[in-house]
C-alpha cells in the first residue's frame, strides 16, 4: 500500500482525535509497524505449526508402512491352486434307540400296546 | 481521503495483512487512550492496545459487518484491558501500581519526552492542531466542527448549513488539506 496514503490517514485521524479530545499523551511512532510485524510473526508461526503437524503425520505413516511391509514375523502364504470344497453336507448327529427297544422287550404285551413308543 | 472500514476489512479477509495497517493508523489513538484508562501506564496501554489489534485481526473472519467495526474493536480492547487488570491482580502487582502510579507516570513522562525519535508528544501536536483549526476561515471551521466534533453526516450538514452537499464535501476536503499540511510541517520540524 502507498506509504504516503498511510501517512495521510494517520495524520487525518490524529486531527480527528485531537478535535474530539480523545488521544493519549504519548504515542510510539512504530506502534502500527509493531502490530503488523507481530501479526506477520504469529501468521508465520501458524504456518510452521501446520507444516510440523503435516510432517509428523507423514513420517508416522511412513514408519507404519515400513513395519507392515518388512517387519511381519511370519508372512502369510497363499495357495496358488484353487481349493475345492468336497463335503458340503451339513453335519448330522448319530442317535440310538437301543434303550427304548430294550424297554419294550422287557414289558408285557398289554403295556407294550398302551405304550405308543413300543408300537 | 477517508477510506471506509468495510473495503479495508474485505482486503484483510482476503489475506492482505498490510491493509490492516490502515485500520491500526485510523484507530490507534482512540484505542490506546481507552486502554490507558484501565492500565494508567502508557507503555502497558500500548501493549494492551497491540494485543487488541492482533486479536481483532485474528477474529476478522468472524466479523459479519452487522455492527460498526470500531464498536467491535472497542469491545475487544475493553476485554483485553480487563484481562490485563485480572492478570495484574493475580500476580499481586495491582497494589504496587496503585501506590506508585503517580511516580510511574511522571517518570515515564520524563523518559518519553526525552525520546522524540520514538514517541509523538501528542499533547504538543494537539495544541498545534487547535491553533491551525482556529486559524481556519470561519466557513471551513464551522463545517469541520459539525463533521469531526459533532459527527454529523454530509446530508445533515447540508441541511443545517443550507449548503449544497457538493459544496460541503469540497469545503471539508479543503479544510482537511490545510490541517494535514500544517500537521506535516509540525511533525517534520519535530
Amino acid at each position: 500500500m502507498d506509504r504516503d496514503k498511510i501517512k495521510q490517514t494517520e495524520i487525518l485521524y490524529f486531527i480527528k482525535s485531537f478535535l474530539k479530545k480523545d488521544y493519549p499523551r504519548y504515542l510510539s511512532k512504530n506502534f502500527s509497524h509493531n502490530v503488523i510485524n507481530n501479526i506477520k510473526k504469529s501468521s508465520d508461526q501458524k504456518n510452521v505449526g501446520f507444516f510440523m503437524q503435516f510432517a509428523t503425520a507423514a513420517s508416522v505413516a511412513i514408519v507404519t508402512l515400513f513395519f507392515i511391509k518388512f517387519a511381519t514375523v511370519t508372512p502369510v502364504e497363499f495357495s496358488k491352486k484353487p481349493e475345492t470344497i468336497i463335503n458340503q453336507n451339513p453335519q448330522t448327529y448319530n442317535v440310538t434307540n437301543d434303550n427304548l427297544v430294550e424297554e419294550c422287550d422287557t414289558k408285557d404285551k398289554n403295556s407294550r400296546l398302551s405304550n405308543k413308543n413300543c408300537q | 481521503m477517508e477510506i471506509d472500514d468495510q473495503s479495508i476489512i474485505k482486503q484483510c479477509q482476503n489475506g492482505d495483512i498490510d491493509a490492516f495497517e490502515l485500520i491500526v493508523k485510523k484507530y490507534q489513538t482512540r484505542i490506546i487512550n481507552l486502554c490507558f484508562k484501565y492500565t494508567k501506564n502508557y507503555a502497558d496501554a500500548e501493549d494492551v492496545a497491540q494485543e487488541s489489534f492482533i486479536k481483532a485481526y485474528n477474529g476478522l473472519s468472524n466479523f459479519r459487518f452487522e455492527s460498526q467495526f470500531y464498536s467491535w474493536l472497542h469491545r475487544i480492547a475493553i476485554n483485553c484491558s480487563i484481562n490485563y487488570i485480572n492478570s495484574k491482580e493475580k500476580t499481586k502487582e495491582k497494589e504496587t501500581i496503585s501506590e506508585n502510579s503517580g511516580l510511574i507516570d511522571s517518570n515515564e513522562a520524563y523518559n518519553l519526552e526525552n525520546m522524540p525519535d520514538h514517541y509523538y508528544n501528542m499533547q504538543n501536536l494537539a495544541n498545534e492542531t487547535e491553533k491551525a483549526y482556529n486559524n481556519l476561515p470561519e466557513e471551513l471551521r464551522q463545517l469541520v466542527k459539525l463533521r469531526e466534533i459533532e459527527d454529523l453526516s454530509y446530508e445533515q450538514i447540508s441541511k443545517t448549513t443550507e449548503l449544497p452537499i457538493g459544496t460541503v464535501r469540497s469545503r471539508l476536503h479543503r479544510a482537511r488539506e490545510i490541517l494535514i499540511s500544517e500537521m506535516k510541517k509540525i511533525i517534520k520540524n519535530g
